[in-house]
């Protein structure tokens, strides 16, 4: 139990700012090589991360992997990440506090002509007692087809495209949904982009290692997002499931928008029908983030999220309120803090108060 | 007496023009980087200019100071300003209208004369010129035309069309 709940704590294990549309990064392709976001940075993408995202910009080339001491060349691309967490969770019940590491892989991309081929190795990251910590995996390794300049074909194993592609993946709008972490598939994706908005449609082909598993999801997923302006984004997205036991089909908006006075809004609002043999579930999920980016590299946001499992039963919600920053001093170093109030009705109210603090380093 | 012929004639000429100066205004471009799409956008308040409004319509012209154009980021604005708009050469951009009807609070079309990066070429926009004497036009220029090489920075490539967007508020000078 300790262990779930300190799981359910942990936050990002993807890389991606989805809040750098309010810049003008509709789309995540100028700074990523993957199209949905995260992961290997391209040259573009390690530039801005010094220019648009750190407080100091450091020394010419600290930028590049290693700050500068490898150079990506224009056909391969290196990339990795070490994810460092100490969390603090305190309820009526316990009282729990631990530091470990959440990841550590490192990533490559390799471009022949069209094609770019990527992927990590890496141990598996988790507090001590984690039973698969050190475990060696590989979070991502997919091959991508530049079809034009507008499309792409990708195949393998990566995240699935639903939603805010927020780094917190513990959002009550991932975990719940199937999206936490390690939660990256085998999908089978097209995607296609216009100065006016973006479509994906993919395909999750289960889990290829065990297929006959009953809990293994195979799913269809369609992602459309409507730029507003050059630095908003409004998206709805759908995706059907199939496993052994159940089925599922599961409703999205979602939406980053440019606020005045340098602040920013991202929010998602989901739901889902799960049903099985026996019954039909209903859940709603949210999550809205308020943000302000006033000073550079330094973000201090307002957190709120919601999910009630069973929407005919009450005691199947939790809600949390959050305040949080994120500080990126130089390329490379991210810190991140974030204190919440949880309120868990499971069916017993229990109420926690939850900080953590995360250090990453991106090579 | 020629000579005072002429500057009654002029007075004559003149003394109906209303002349018209730019209170407070701005100028935006707006710019696509292929192939992630992202948007570029440039901003500048230091926008100077005179228009006066005869019977054949508005004539004048609005004045920028590039060295002031800010994208939001100092690399990008160093690139801009220095390698492709060069600034130190031609640090003014100016926007020339000659009779320019305007009918109040709709849009119309118009005509101009733009000069950047040392090359004046006509341009065609359209505009809105409210009661409260606020003009808002909107044009699109070629770089090419300007002989402005197309902007690269680490496989992002700026499209050759690039938005251009004046707001001014003017103010009636007294005669």
């Amino acid at each position: 139990m300790r262990f779930v709940l300190l799981v359910l704590l942990l936050p990002s294990l993807a890389q991606a700012y989805v809040e750098n549309i309010t810049h003008g990064y509709v789309n995540c392709m100028a700074c990523h090589i993957s199209q949905s976001g995260g992961g290997v940075l391209t040259d573009y993408g390690r530039s801005l991360s010094k220019e648009l995202m750190s407080t100091w910009q450091g020394w010419n080339g600290i930028e590049k992997p290693l700050f500068g001491a490898i150079e990506n060349s224009e056909k391969i691309k290196i990339g990795g990440n070490i994810r460092s967490i100490q969390t603090h969770l305190k309820n009526d019940s316990f009282k729990q506090g631990q530091a470990f590491i959440m990841q550590q892989n490192i990533e490559v991309a390799a471009q022949y002509m069209q094609l770019w081929v990527v992927a990590t190795v890496g141990l598996q990251g988790g507090p001590s007692s984690s039973a698969t910590k050190n475990d060696i995996i590989s979070e991502r390794h997919y091959i991508s087809y530049d079809v034009n300049e507008e499309s792409r074909l990708r195949v393998g194993k990566f995240r699935r495209n639903f939603g805010l592609n927020d780094p917190a993946h513990t959002r009550l709008t991932k975990s719940p949904l199937g999206f936490g972490s390690n939660s990256e598939t085998y999908q089978l994706e097209f995607s296609k982009f216009s100065e006016q908005d973006e479509i994906f449609i993919a395909t999750d082909l289960g889990d290829i290692n065990d297929p006959k598993s009953k809990e293994s999801e195979k799913s269809f997923l369609i992602n459309y997002a409507r730029y507003i302006g050059s630095d908003s984004k409004v998206g709805v997205n759908y995706l059907y499931g199939e496993t052994g036991n159940n089925r599922r089909n599961l409703f999205g908006l979602y939406s980053v928008w440019k606020l005045p006075f340098e602040m920013f809004f991202k929010g998602e609002a989901d739901y889902q029908q799960l049903l099985s043999a026996d019954e039909t579930i209903h859940l709603m999920a949210s999550t809205l983030t308020l943000g302000y980016q006033g000073f550079k590299g330094f973000t201090p946001y307002l957190v709120s999220d919601f999910v009630q499992r069973d929407l005919s039963k009450h005691n199947t919600r939790t809600s949390l309120l959050g305040i949080g920053t994120q500080w990126l001093p130089l390329a490379h170093i991210e810190f991140q803090v974030e204190i919440q109030k949880r309120i868990d009705r499971t069916p017993r109210r229990i109420a926690s108060n939850i900080a953590w603090m995360m250090f990453h380093f991106y090579l | 007496m020629k000579k005072l012929i002429s500057i009654i004639l002029f007075y004559s000429l003149t003394s109906n023009a209303n002349v018209f100066v730019v209170d407070q205004g701005d100028i935006e471009f707006k710019a696509k980087g292929k192939p992630a799409l992202i948007s570029i956008n440039g901003k500048s308040d230091h926008l100077t200019g005179k228009l006066t409004e005869t019977d054949n319509g508005f004539s004048g012209e609005f004045d920028l100071d590039l060295n002031h154009l800010s994208t939001g980021i100092e690399l990008r604005d160093e690139h801009l300003k220095k390698t492709y708009l060069k600034v130190d050469q031609y640090p003014q951009a100016k926007l020339q209208f000659s009779n320019l009807k305007v009918l109040k609070n709709q849009e119309i079309d118009f005509v101009a004369s733009l000069t950047l990066h040392g090359q004046t070429k006509e341009i065609n926009g359209n505009a809105i010129v409210s009661d409260k004497n606020t003009i808002n036009a909107e044009f699109i220029i070629n770089l090419a035309d300007f002989s402005i090489d197309i902007p690269s920075f680490k496989g992002i490539t700026v499209a050759k069309d690039v938005k251009i967007e004046v707001n001014a508020s003017l103010k009636e000078m007294i005669k």
